[in-house]
């Protein structure tokens, strides 16, 4: 049935190709500056009709146009959108692009299956291409748009290697609910879960006092792209320009299109890279002059220890600069109906500590087949595989965690292995972490497959209007197996009392997404406007299955988990089905200076209290040109844009749950749990209103993009504090209200543009602050540890993200509780510049902070350990407020003022400046090239680039970027214990034939 | 243009089919409460009956749970887990923090968690279809004893803050008021009481499973006695020495028997079944003894130390953290499934001695104190007690009898006003006599 119908439509779509009596041809070539050569896959449009041709591999394109002067407009990805008049009389046209090096022009994804072009823009989207993201590799693709984007904050949560980055935009849009923005690859929601390793079952830290599973140093899935496979990333910030992702998108939509072939020869590719990454910051350790000063902080079990050397361990533990490398192969090509990209990757990054680091392996193929002239298909499929190798970091309640373990062990103590590799027990902690990095593996692997199809089938077209069905379906299917191994021999192994320790964690995810578009372009006769109407259905079903495997006391030493006597099993199983609907009006008007939008989505899900319920959100969005307004201002937009999105429960929130899982002596038994659900749960509901001005300038020499915005978040996924002598301690609910409000600005220009000399600049500047409005419970804490080592409170009036923690003595000698800081920046700004001159490219990305506030608990811990670097220094004595004086040394101070109510002296500015990025490029002359290798070479590029080379901050512990829990909705900046930080040096080559 | 209408009409029927799609996912991970509150079935309140055995476990044997905050409190033992130094700071030297979930605000939530779990089942046994009258007052003197017990939990470590005893209430409802400790000692006995009179009509056996710590004590009649015995220790408490003494007369108390005969709360390492973590057997453990157990012990007549002090101490390497230092470690939980007495023959002697002395009946209480001293000590018989030195005396074999089992120490010297003797291991430490009410707990009554 379905394929009797496809056939018919395809039947009609050739059957209506032929010229009537008001058409004609014109027949035309693209080429592009300063080469001339011909331009391939231009998008040549009427303008003031619905007629549209693609140039072909030499860059010539036959279109259809009314009879009469028309104008025919051509786009390209990264050429000036350029318009030029054709005669009435004239069939033949050369049109020749200039690069567009400022991304002024062109098309902006923006809806399920339209765009709009950037000038009429009416929100600020950005958009970033690959030849911006392809300088200096990174494991993750957040780590490619760093700094390029205002209004994205990305962090990365340590510095182990694999990922683990939290992108945040437009500030906190959340508190209980999901926090990541949706990822959209070629049409497919794609999943970013972060799933534990488990590494918990070791560590300990969830038996302490926050039981959360997410300080196993989770690695957020997007990992798995291949970031060299992006042809462009557009980031949909807010609910204004998401709203079409309905009750998705309220952590804004980053769309991903991956690269695609064009018609021409075959191009190859292939990129090698090495590189080395080192060890780019360190605590440092207590300096003990003496063996009594060792005595008196280490006990009388020092004095045998005590050696007057000061081993530098983590250097010892973290100093390895191994030799890493990335090779990236694409090929692309094809003939006009036929096109291709394919490419491999072959990635090793080798960890600065031993038995870490992250392998990447990645092969995709996308397919475009043209069918007839209407008809587009499209398959584009990608296998991945990830080993992300993490070793034993966070926070930790065992004496397992690296950085755990130093605070509590003196640098005198000789940890070092023996000529037989035999690792002596550290007398002062439960590990020696050299022999934990050596002897324990924490392996992370995924394979994971993403596929999607689409079939684009233009149903009709004529002058005035063009109806097309775009319909997509994809799959994202990912196995994550989490091997952990400590084996009986490791120091911290009989702590339990049972010997060795094997972890295996098996997770899935599947995600399946189905949806048909109905895109529908009309322009008049006259010209005067033009209308594109589009409507689709979606349907998506996320099913995510973890399953645990604890096995301890493996006496054979055997990393099996059958080897175990105590085997502990676990399973997780979340799904969420949504259904939803749209339809959107776009209307440009007044020579396209106008632009009206105005789109509405109704969406139902399985996570809602009611799965029948649509839940409906709104938009509407204008924007106008003005040209040529003064000498210096090319154009001037201005633009308003309103939406809501929502932000629909998270699985199982909605459910009271029986806890089944536990008994005693083999013995059954349900017991209630802490958290109560609501049967009646609804979506959150996010409404933004954003305006802005974009100022071209200059001749097209220099871009400002100037952005205000508020999103009131309402609904809200909240949890009430119950009494616990309820026998329950939270109960899930809606209500409440948060306000976001930011300005972003984001500036370019082209200072010197001549022949031989390109310099680029660009800078981004962004800041949100953020209010409760209300919540209709008392003021509540979520995250962190507890008030004496700071918590997050919500509180009305105040911003979501500040911290609380313990201030001092009243007079009285009571402890004041009150706000100490907010872990959300003052404002962000990054710098970009890149020079060419001739054949060198240098280019530079600074990334500044300002502002925010961090927990430095590990420096805590170091005092605990009397083991700071400053520990001995001299400082004046401490008024704790009620007249009580601490007095000692600066590290017994500051323990001193914890201990007595004042935790102060732990929390730090997060200010920082990072060189992002620093990359030199040199294009070896053709000649040389020919000479080497040939002329089957095109071009061959040798370029160094570091990333992350320079970090200036006032921060004193390992990264002013730190997140123990992992990507949180709120209460990110609590340093425990993370992976130290690394940066990296690469050394690449490479050769397009 | 046809085909544009078809593609249309398509696109409609997939949004028409689409809205009747059902997206219902039920929670695949866990049973809803919901069945068991409006559609119990008899195996359904079996297992929530057993799950009351699991709920009442919670937080006893964890490395911050009753046994091993209460010992540090009660300066029985020490916990030098390098990764959380609360274990001193707030434990020994500073006050117990109520925004502290593992420390000052713990060993609340886990008990009305069962509290709750017990309300629910008693609800549910109105409503269960299948079950025989005994069957149902069996397992009500069963949850009733179970919820006293988790109460009587709250009380020692709250004390004079006060309890919530009203607890049968919606989740949405305002918070009970928090009563004073009388009361809810009051509450309790009441409780026991009832539970009591439910296991007497309650017939020959329970339908539901008890674990082995309950063997001599599985049926309705001898857990009765086990209920007695609470009863009393309740009294014992309430210094209502009358009923203390009827109730032990009603309870398991035997001098013939085994001084371990009781009642006990076992661990597994088994899937999904939970571990005794007092367990540290380790070189350099974290679950470290009080060195003032050694030094105070009497030595029997050969000159050896109180064979208590023997059966449960070892020597480890010392260790110091914080200014305090300890050599010796505790060797009562010798493995991850050594169970851990809700109550034992042993105990009950010695409150059989208590409320002797109590109602000033000395010459029995010296009995029962020389018996332990003889049979659970080694000791030789102490000559020249008399009401003057008899309490101090019971104290102290209090201390050695129930160490490190469940907060004896700590909560006896409070009885008695004594928490001033007990030895601080640094001048600036304190004892805190009591643990707050949670922060939780305050914040939903407005502050």
């Amino acid at each position: 049935m379905r394929r009797t119908f496809v056939l018919t439509v395809l039947a009609g779509v050739l059957t209506a190709s032929t010229l009537s009596a008001q058409e004609r041809e014109i027949r035309g070539r693209v080429t592009g500056a300063p080469s001339g050569a011909g331009l391939a896959d231009a998008l040549v449009d009427v303008v003031g009709a619905q007629y549209q041709a693609v140039s072909d591999r030499t860059g010539s394109f036959v279109i259809r146009a009314p009879s009469g002067e028309v104008r025919l407009r051509v786009s390209l990805l990264g050429y000036t959108t350029t318009e030029v008049v054709v005669g009435a009389s004239q069939s033949d046209v050369q049109i020749l692009m200039d690069q567009d090096v400022l991304n002024i022009t062109g098309v902006v994804v923006t809806g399920r299956a339209t765009s709009v072009q950037r000038r009429n823009l009416a929100n600020a989207v950005a958009t970033v291409v690959a030849s911006d993201m392809d300088r200096t590799p990174a494991e993750s693709v957040e780590k490619q748009i760093v700094g390029r984007v205002s209004g994205a904050l990305i962090e990365t949560n340590s510095g182990a290697p694999g990922g683990g980055i939290q992108v945040r935009l437009r500030g906190v849009s959340t508190i209980n609910g999901a926090s990541e923005p949706l990822y959209v690859v070629d049409g497919v929601i794609v999943s970013n879960v972060g799933i534990p390793s488990n590494q918990n079952a070791i560590t300990a830290a969830s038996g302490g006092s926050n039981p959360s599973l997410s300080q196993d140093a989770v690695v957020n899935r997007i990992a798995d792209l291949n970031p060299n496979d992006i042809e462009r990333i557009e980031i949909l910030k807010g609910a204004s320009a998401a709203a079409i992702y309905g009750s998705k998108a309220a952590n804004g939509v980053v769309v991903i299109t991956t690269k695609r072939g064009r018609p021409g020869e075959t191009r190859f590719n292939l990129t090698q890279r090495f590189g080395v990454f080192d060890l780019s910051n360190k605590i440092g350790f207590r300096a003990f002059e003496t063996v009594d000063e060792a005595v008196a902080a280490f006990g009388e079990g020092a004095r045998g220890v005590y050696s007057g050397t000061g081993y530098d361990y983590e250097e010892i533990l973290a100093g390895r600069n191994d030799l890493s490398t990335e090779t990236v192969f694409d090929a692309s090509g094809g003939t006009e109906s036929t096109r291709f990209y394919a490419s491999a990757l072959l990635k090793n990054d080798e960890g600065i500590i031993a038995n870490t680091g992250f392998e990447k392996e990645a092969m995709r193929l996308n397919l475009t087949q043209q069918v007839g002239e209407g008809a587009t298909l499209s398959l584009n499929s990608a296998v991945t595989h990830t080993l992300a190798q993490r070793g034993i970091t966070n926070n930790d309640n065992s004496g397992t965690s690296y950085y755990m373990v130093f605070p509590f062990t003196p640098n005198f103590v000789d940890l070092n292995p023996d000529a037989d590799g035999i690792y002596p027990a550290n007398p002062f902690e439960r590990s020696n972490p050299l022999q934990t990095a050596e002897m324990v593996t924490n392996d992370e692997d995924v394979w994971r497959f993403i596929t999607s199809g689409s079939l684009d089938l233009r149903l009709m077209s004529s002058a005035t209007s063009r109806l097309d069905l775009k319909a997509t379906g994809g799959v994202d299917y990912f196995q994550q197996v989490n091997e952990l191994f400590a084996p009986p021999e490791v120091q911290f192994e009989p702590n339990d009392g049972l010997l060795g320790t094997s972890l295996l964690s098996n997770s899935s995810n599947l995600n399946v997404n189905i949806g048909a578009n109905l895109v529908h372009s009309y322009t008049p006769t006259s010209g005067s406007y033009s209308a594109m109407t589009s409507a689709g259905v979606q349907f998506e079903d996320a099913d995510l299955n973890i399953a645990r495997i604890t096995s301890q006391n493996l006496i054979a030493g055997q990393s099996n988990v059958n080897a175990g006597t105590v085997v502990g099993v676990n399973e997780l199983r979340n799904r969420v089905r949504d259904f939803g609907v749209y339809a959107q009006e776009e209307l440009l008007l007044l020579e396209e200076r106008l632009l009206l939008s105005a789109g509405i989505r109704g969406d139902r899900s399985s996570a809602n209290g009611d799965t029948g319920a649509y839940f409906v959100y709104p938009k509407a969005a204008a924007s106008y040109r003005f040209p040529e307004l003064s000498g210096s201002i090319d154009e001037m937009k201005v633009r308003m844009a309103w939406g809501q999105s929502g932000n629909r429960p998270l699985f199982g929130q909605k459910f009271t749950p029986l806890t089944a899982i536990n008994n005693i002596e083999g013995i059954p038994g349900v017991s209630v749990g802490g958290v109560t659900g609501s049967a009646d749960l609804e979506p959150e509901r996010q409404s933004e209103i954003e305006a802005g001005v974009d100022l071209t300038l200059f001749g097209g020499r220099a871009t400002l993009e100037t952005t205000v915005y508020q999103k009131n978040i309402s609904n809200m996924i909240l949890s009430r504090t119950l009494a616990p002598s309820t026998g329950f301690t939270s109960q899930i609910f809606n209500g409440g209200e948060l306000r976001v409000r930011g300005l972003e600005l984001a500036a370019a220009a082209t200072p010197v543009n001549t022949e031989t000399t390109t310099w680029i600049s660009r800078a981004t500047f962004f800041l949100d602050r953020s209010r409760v409005n209300s919540i209709p419970v008392p003021s509540f804490r979520v995250g962190g540890f507890g008030t004496s080592l700071g918590s997050y409170e919500i509180e009305e009036g105040a911003s979501v993200t500040q911290i609380v923690t313990n201030l001092g003595l009243d007079a009285g000698g009571n402890v004041i509780v009150g706000a100490i800081g907010d872990a959300n920046p003052d404002f962000k700004m990054a710098f970009s510049n890149e020079v060419q001159w001739g054949a060198f490219s240098l280019f530079g990305l600074l990334d500044w902070q300002k502002g925010g506030t961090i927990v430095n608990l590990t420096k805590l811990l170091y005092d605990f350990g009397q083991n700071y670097a400053d520990h001995d220094e001299p400082t004046p004595d401490f008024d704790m407020g009620d007249g009580t004086l601490i007095s000692g040394t600066t590290g017994e101070v500051r323990l001193g003022r914890w201990l007595s109510g004042d935790s102060r002296g732990y929390f730090e500015d997060a200010s920082y400046v990072k060189l992002r990025e620093l990359s030199l490029s040199y294009a070896v002359p053709a000649s040389v090239v020919e000479s080497l290798m040939g002329n089957r070479v095109e071009s061959l590029q040798i370029n160094f680039s570091g990333r992350n080379l320079l970090t200036f901050t006032d921060y004193s512990g390992l990264d002013p970027e730190v997140s123990n829990f992992g990507n949180q909705a709120v209460a990110r900046n609590i340093d425990v214990a993370p992976f130290p930080p690394s940066r990296s040096f690469w050394l690449s080559v490479n050769v397009s034939f | 243009m046809r085909n544009s209408i078809a593609v249309t009409a398509l696109l409609g029927a997939l949004t028409l089919g689409g809205c009747e799609v059902d997206l219902a996912i039920p929670d695949y991970n866990n049973p809803s409460l919901e069945e068991l509150v409006s559609n119990p079935t008899p195996t359904l309140v079996n297992t929530a009956a057993q799950g009351l055995l699991i709920g009442t476990r919670s937080q006893m044997a964890s490395r911050n749970g009753y046994v091993s905050l209460l010992g540090i409190l009660g300066r029985e033992s020490y916990n030098f887990d390098g990764s959380d130094p609360r274990f001193i700071t707030e434990m020994l030297d500073g006050d117990l923090d109520p925004g502290s979930p593992a420390f000052g605000a713990n060993l609340w939530n886990q008990r009305y968690q069962n509290i709750r779990n017990a309300n629910i089942l008693l609800n549910a046994l109105d409503a269960v279809q299948g079950m025989s009258a005994q069957e149902l007052e069996a397992i009500r003197g069963f949850a009733k004893t179970i919820q006293a017990l988790d109460l009587l939990l709250v009380v020692n470590t709250r004390d004079a803050n006060g309890a919530v005893i009203d607890t049968d209430r919606p989740v949405d409802a305002d918070p009970a008021p928090i009563v004073s400790k009388d009361a809810a000692m009051d509450y309790i006995a009441g409780l026991l009481d009832e539970a009591e009179g439910n296991l007497a009509a309650g017939g020959s056996s329970f339908s539901f499973l008890l674990t082995s710590g309950f063997d001599g004590f599985d049926d309705p009649a001898s857990f009765a006695q086990f209920n007695r015995a609470l009863r009393a220790r309740v009294a014992v408490y309430q210094g209502d020495w009358a009923t203390a003494l009827t109730a032990l007369s009603e309870s398991f108390i035997d001098t013939g028997a085994s001084l371990d005969m009781g009642v006990y709360h076992v661990f597994g390492t088994g899937a999904g079944d939970t571990r005794n973590s007092l367990y540290d057997p380790g070189a350099g453990p974290d679950i470290l003894a009080h060195p003032s157990i050694v030094a105070d012990a009497e030595l029997q007549p050969g000159g050896a130390v109180d064979e208590r002090v023997g059966r449960k101490i070892r020597s480890v390497a010392g260790q110091t953290q914080q200014g305090v230092t300890t050599d010796v470690a505790f060797t009562i939980y010798g493995s991850s499934n050594t169970p851990i007495p809700y109550i034992r023959n042993e105990e009950l002697i010695l409150l059989r001695a208590e409320a002797n002395i109590g109602a000033g009946n000395i010459a029995p209480a010296i009995v029962d104190i020389n018996f332990i001293r003889e049979n659970s000590g080694g000791l030789a018989p102490r000559a020249g007690l008399d009401a003057t030195n008899i309490l101090d005396e019971l104290l102290t074999q209090k201390r050695y009898s129930l160490l490190f089992e469940g907060g004896h120490r700590w909560i006896d010297m409070r009885r008695y006003g004594k928490l001033g003797d007990l030895p601080l291991a640094v001048p600036s430490h304190q004892v805190n006599a009591m643990f707050p009410i949670p922060e939780a707990e305050q914040l939903a009554r407005g502050g």
